[in-house]
């Protein structure tokens, strides 16, 4: 396994005198692409803040590629930053805000043209090099700015939410971008998001942040399918969060080959039910009526409701007939997908 | 009452308003231009004597150049003290912004006289000149006007994320002010400057009580004329007024070349 690139050790941050963020650990390997995840105002822009360098009322450590950088100002940390509003310098050419780090770096003015000249080449901005903010459209600014920082070949690149401000279609083209420059320039890069879609998409590991601390990292298939804890089961995905109670009522003595535990938090992901039993796993049937039903497109969103009364979240793929509504219907679970929460059986 | 009824009202009470302020200005420039006028319609004659007469005169020069020393010298002082503040308050602390806003109407509530009093009170006994107390003075009572022209120019973009976005590209905090948000501020810094300037190339009350004839500015200078010579008066205030004229003209062209954005040619497609 990679060392640990990015280390940051028992962090805390005071911000007004309020503690936002409290001995907080976390570590990220080399040339590779790490999302914060979490709601807004979890502290992940805190914490991005901290370790470029912009925030200096910080206890713990942050060290980077072996060395402690954070008593180091913020221009010393050779730490790229792209800010959610893309922060471009108006009054200056994209070639210019491309050229700014490398000219306070007092690069050869030749050195200087080849470099920004082939950043600007691999966000497909060249022609556009003598045109000026205000005559860009908000992907390409949102381009220029990471140019802007990768030009630079920070040892980190930090980006903050940097797809907020786009439409649907343009964020995931860009986020595609984003992951496809990170494998071509092999940067390592820590990606803030609150979108789990994108963190889920383009990251080779996801920290999700609760309230300043970490709830879980790992891989988007590790958090998606083993939450650690009840935030988790219930901000990931769009699971059915059950006690070990309400899983009996439903058929399941066990899940996974264990004893159901009545305290215990069990999640039924939507995207498993099946309308018909599995002939060669163990299936539970589940009867009840689907109550509301909305088409996503390729999935087909329904809300079921139990015998017992429970409500369940379902989802299937829009490819038959869609289930019938306020008649009884019966979907079937395989007691392997059921999925205790904070048990570590990846 | 019709539309077009209206509209007419409207613009006879905005022609009369035009024809009531507008006419003692033309009557002063025709009058520095005559040789005589007195009891009749129109001036005796016309002649550049009294301009020849003004420019030529040493205290006129004197006046003008102190006029314009302490106007200078107010637009620097404000701009070195306000324009860090007004910086900080609006990309550190907004919420500095609401004490800001009311220090600054400060000198709109306190009268010159009550100003002067205090300000001789409290540095009599101290070895500070009373010019630089005057100059300070002044440059506090243009805060109104320096604080709202600098504060304005810092609206709509985000100046935090830029100058950050500076030094984390590894520049130094003042180098990246000077890059980046002094360019992008321009505008409202010239604004800022010359509505100093003017302000206190025009200051009279605070100069006269505190230097009164031992630093005669051109305003004090004017208002001593007006007793003595009528048509120099008259020189005077054209000149004045039409400083004041271009100084506007200045400012409108300012914000109008600065305020609007680089134009797009055409239409910029994604990609």
């Amino acid at each position: 396994m990679p060392e640990a690139f990015l280390q940051i050790e028992d962090l805390g941050i005071n911000l007004s005198g309020n503690s936002i963020i409290n001995q907080m650990n976390f570590t990220i390997k080399k040339n590779t692409l790490t999302t914060f995840l979490g709601p807004s105002g979890s502290g992940k822009t805190t914490v991005l803040r901290a370790i470029a360098g912009l925030n200096t009322q910080v206890a713990g450590a942050i060290r980077l590629d072996g060395e402690e950088i954070h008593a180091l100002p913020a221009n010393q940390r050779n730490i790229g930053m792209v800010f959610q509003s893309y922060a471009l310098f108006p009054n200056m050419t994209i070639f210019d805000n491309v050229a700014y780090g490398l000219r306070v770096q007092k690069k050869p003015a030749a050195e200087i043209e080849q470099a920004v000249m082939e950043m600007l080449e691999t966000v497909s901005l060249a022609k556009k090099k003598d045109a000026y903010p205000d005559q860009l459209s908000g992907g390409q600014k949102q381009r220029v700015a990471i140019a802007r920082a990768m030009v630079l070949q920070p040892k980190l690149l930090l980006l903050d939410e940097p797809l907020s401000a786009l439409d649907a279609k343009i964020r995931v083209k860009l986020r595609e971008q984003i992951r496809k420059y990170q494998q071509k320039l092999g940067i390592t890069m820590l990606f803030v998001t609150h979108d789990q879609a994108e963190a889920m998409a383009i990251s080779d590991d996801i920290i999700v942040m609760n309230d300043g601390q970490v709830q879980q990292q790992g891989s988007p298939m590790d958090i998606y399918a083993n939450p650690a804890n009840l935030f988790m089961a219930q901000f990931i995905g769009n699971h059915n969060l059950l006690t070990g109670a309400e899983l009996r009522q439903l058929g399941f003595q066990s899940a996974r080959g264990t004893a159901v535990h009545d305290a215990a938090h069990y999640i039924i992901r939507p995207e498993l039910f099946c309308p018909t039993a599995s002939t060669t796993e163990t299936s539970v049937p589940i009867t009840g009526k689907i109550t509301s039903r909305a088409v996503l497109g390729d999935r087909i969103q329904y809300r079921f409701k139990t015998a017992a009364g429970l409500k369940l979240k379902v989802e299937l793929l829009n490819q038959e007939e869609p289930l019938p509504m306020d008649s009884d219907v019966t979907l079937y679970v395989q007691e392997r997908t059921i999925q205790k929460v904070g048990a570590t059986n990846a | 009452m019709t539309p077009k009824t209206s509209r007419r009202v409207a613009q006879a009470i905005i022609t009369f308003l035009f024809i009531y302020l507008a006419t003692p200005i033309v009557v002063t420039i025709i009058y520095s231009f005559s040789t005589s006028w007195v009891k009749s319609i129109a001036p005796a004659g016309l002649t550049l004597k009294w301009y020849g007469q003004l420019v030529t005169n040493p205290e006129f020069t004197t006046a003008l150049i102190r006029s314009l020393g302490l106007g200078l010298l107010t637009t620097v002082i404000a701009m070195i003290c306000f324009l860090p503040v007004v910086f900080y308050a609006n990309v550190y602390s907004p919420s500095v912004k609401s004490h800001l806003r009311f220090i600054t109407v400060l000198p709109f509530t306190i009268p010159g006289i009550i100003l002067v009093t205090g300000l001789i009170q409290l540095y009599a006994n101290l070895p500070i000149p009373k010019i630089l107390i005057l100059v300070l003075a002044i440059s506090l009572l243009s805060l109104p006007m320096t604080y709202q022209a600098l504060d304005n120019a810092f609206i709509g973009r985000d100046f935090r994320a830029m100058f950050e976005q500076a030094l984390v590209l590894g520049d130094k905090p003042f180098t990246a002010f000077v890059k980046i948000i002094i360019p992008n501020i321009r505008a409202g810094i010239l604004v800022a400057m010359l509505l100093t300037f003017t302000s206190a190339f025009g200051e009279y009350v605070l100069t006269n009580l505190l230097l009164g004839g031992n630093f005669e500015t051109l305003k004090i200078y004017m208002f001593r004329l007006m007793q003595s010579n009528g048509q120099a008066s008259s020189v005077l205030t054209t000149i004045y007024f039409l400083f004041l004229a271009l100084i506007s003209l200045i400012l409108i062209i300012i914000m109008q070349r600065y305020s609007a954005p680089h134009k797009s040619p055409k239409e910029v497609p994604d990609h």
